[in-house]
């Protein structure tokens, strides 16, 4: 986002986190209004045979049956004292996001150390040969992308865990121990991607001026590497990361429910299962809220490390 | 032809790619050509689960159907809901971004902001939340809401093209002799903002496949009642999930042609996917 006003580091900070919270609170409403203005009936979910008042009732519970508008206005002034709306099962979204929100926390960070790890591996393992490497780490790359995160995560959880025994296949105790899994494939999920970032930004590297000047001087291909390569290319994947963290937040939503997590990811999940609307909006602006939260974060360690990236955001080089 | 085009074409890596985007092409437009026993009409339920035979190279489904059948009716939903989502954000895309870079001040401040809006949703749990209340959930509810919640990458990248576009010489050039801006628009700004887009394309393709094959194992997928136009690959794999241990075929093959699908369309493009489109 560049902004042409001028300004100071925390003014342009707070314009930021401002638009964010704004973008937040558009992003539920989106999602609150479209959801009701699809086309169809949603107790169709019920099946043929429902009697009116069962239909009725479903209806009732998730505020259906009244009008949008109304629902809207009821929804905007619960946003505006810090309620999320209630659950189908009575109990109100926010206190259900506290009481389930601490493991996802946990995995999340579990994923995102497993993807930094990742990372670094392919960062520093590229130092001998690092167009093979490239190639090789690319290839891989978009072959975990094809597949969809379910399917990983239940293939891995068939072979890791149910087969070779290697780890808990689902989580039964709340040991942490059960996150490593579910923690491995997440990280190495947005590993797949964050690295086609790096992967690129060392290949654009190699082929610049400085690299062939250095090569030139007689520099030898690792210090090349650690020297003149790395220091750039790790800057744009540090930005992708960031972003990742909402990423594999909702990602937890899938992960959570194949390996039975009891976090919040899994009560998205079976809100999904039985339509509690309430909860999944809700789960929309959270992981909207931290995508915001860590692509301000983001740029604001991008412009600590890098003066040229200061002008930029500030705009006073447009 | 140019002699670019040519080393491409004798490389058989581009050929084995054409080839699995025809047979693709054959499964949207004629499953029963691929289907030798024609599906859902011809199962029979005492054979439920059976593994792969010559007869049935991908097994059985639990309904006793032949499963390379229903993977080729599977792929006509998955693809069709994948290209007209693209279509559909290419669209928007270039719309949005057009009007937003040709346009400074208000109108451009204001679809910057939707657009932060919509990509600050997540593409598959956004859609999800969109499609929970099972009020749509055809092939039409599906495709406009994976559309509108993937179009922000293209607007952007309309955006910023058409920006760049505007300030060049020759537009400069068409706008002295009096060219008007519906002229640039049409002859100068799209073109070039097209040019930009054409590399997400294909990975755009990918990633719906993968998203409406996540919204098919978070339940909210395209619903039933549609006739052979209600399976999809992500459908076929959600359901086959439970009984990976006893059957994995019923995973296994449907996962296999989505992988080779999506990495054969991936590689048409060597763009990046958009970290909050994942699913």
């Amino acid at each position: 986002m560049i902004w042409r006003t001028q300004g100071t580091v925390p003014s342009y900070f707070a314009r930021r986190i401002v638009r964010g919270l704004a973008t937040t609170l558009l992003a539920m409403t989106l999602v609150f209004t479209l959801a009701r203005l699809l086309p169809g009936d949603p107790s169709a979910v019920l099946g043929t045979g429902t009697p009116q008042s069962v239909r009725d009732a479903f209806l009732h519970e998730r505020g259906l049956d009244r009008s949008l508008g109304a629902q809207l206005v009821s929804y905007m002034g619960g946003l505006a004292r810090g309620e999320l709306g209630e659950s189908t099962s009575g109990r109100p979204v926010a206190a259900l996001v506290a009481e389930r929100i601490p493991t996802t926390v946990q995995l999340v960070a579990v994923s995102i150390a497993v993807e930094v790890a990742l990372l670094g591996i392919m960062a520093f393992g590229m130092s001998a040969h690092p167009r093979l490497r490239a190639n090789l780490v690319r290839s891989w790359g978009v072959l975990l992308a094809a597949i969809p995160l379910f399917v990983l995560a239940a293939g891995a959880q068939d072979l890791l865990g149910i087969r070779a025994g290697l780890f808990p296949a689902t989580s039964t105790s709340g040991d942490p121990r059960e996150l490593l899994l579910p923690g491995l494939i997440l990280g190495a999920w947005s590993a797949a991607f964050a690295g086609q970032v790096l992967i690129r930004g060392i290949v654009n590297e190699l082929d610049s001026e400085h690299v062939r000047a250095a090569r030139a001087k007689g520099l030898p291909t690792r210090l090349i590497m650690r020297f003149h390569v790395l220091p750039n290319a790790v800057a744009p994947a540090t930005s992708f990361v960031a972003a990742d963290v909402a990423a594999i937040f909702t990602g937890t939503v899938v992960v959570e429910s194949i390996f039975n997590i009891p976090g919040f990811g899994l009560l998205v999940f079976s809100s999904l299962q039985n339509r509690d609307v309430a909860v999944t909006t809700a789960a929309v602006g959270l992981s909207a809220l931290l995508f915001s939260v860590t692509t301000i974060a983001a740029d604001a360690f991008a412009m600590a490390l890098n003066p040229m990236v200061r002008s930029t955001l500030l705009g006073r080089r447009r | 032809m140019t002699r670019r085009a040519r080393r491409l074409g004798r490389s058989s890596w581009h050929l084995a790619r054409l080839a699995v985007l025809a047979v693709l092409v054959v499964a949207v437009l004629a499953p029963q050509v691929i289907a030798r026993h024609p599906w859902p009409s011809t199962c029979e339920l005492a054979r439920s689960g059976e593994g792969p035979t010559l007869s049935n190279p991908f097994g059985r489904d639990l309904q006793g159907c032949d499963y390379l059948a229903r993977t080729a009716y599977g792929t006509r939903t998955s693809l069709i809901v994948s290209v007209l989502g693209t279509t559909m954000a290419v669209v928007l895309g270039l719309g949005l971004g057009s009007i937003a870079g040709s346009m400074a001040g208000r109108a451009d401040r204001f679809v910057v902001f939707v657009m932060d809006t919509l990509a600050a949703i997540p593409l598959v749990l956004g859609a999800a939340a969109l499609l929970a209340l099972e009020r749509g959930r055809t092939l039409f509810s599906t495709v406009l809401v994976l559309g509108l919640l993937s179009s922000p990458i293209f607007t952007r990248v309309v955006r910023a093209a058409a920006r760049e576009t505007a300030e060049r010489t020759f537009v400069l050039a068409a706008r002295a002799m009096g060219a008007s801006t519906a002229h640039v628009m049409r002859r100068h700004v799209a073109p070039a903002a097209f040019a930009a887009i054409v590399d997400y394309i294909p990975l755009h393709l990918t990633l719906l496949i993968g998203a409406e094959a996540t919204l098919a194992f978070l339940g909210v997928g395209i619903a039933p009642g549609l006739g052979t136009w209600s399976t999809s690959w992500g459908l076929a794999i959600a359901e086959g999930l439970p009984y990976l241990e006893a059957r994995p075929h019923l995973v296994l093959a449907p996962t296999a042609v989505l992988a080779v699908a999506a990495f054969t369309l991936a590689s048409f493009g060597h763009h990046l996917l958009d970290p909050r489109q994942r699913a």
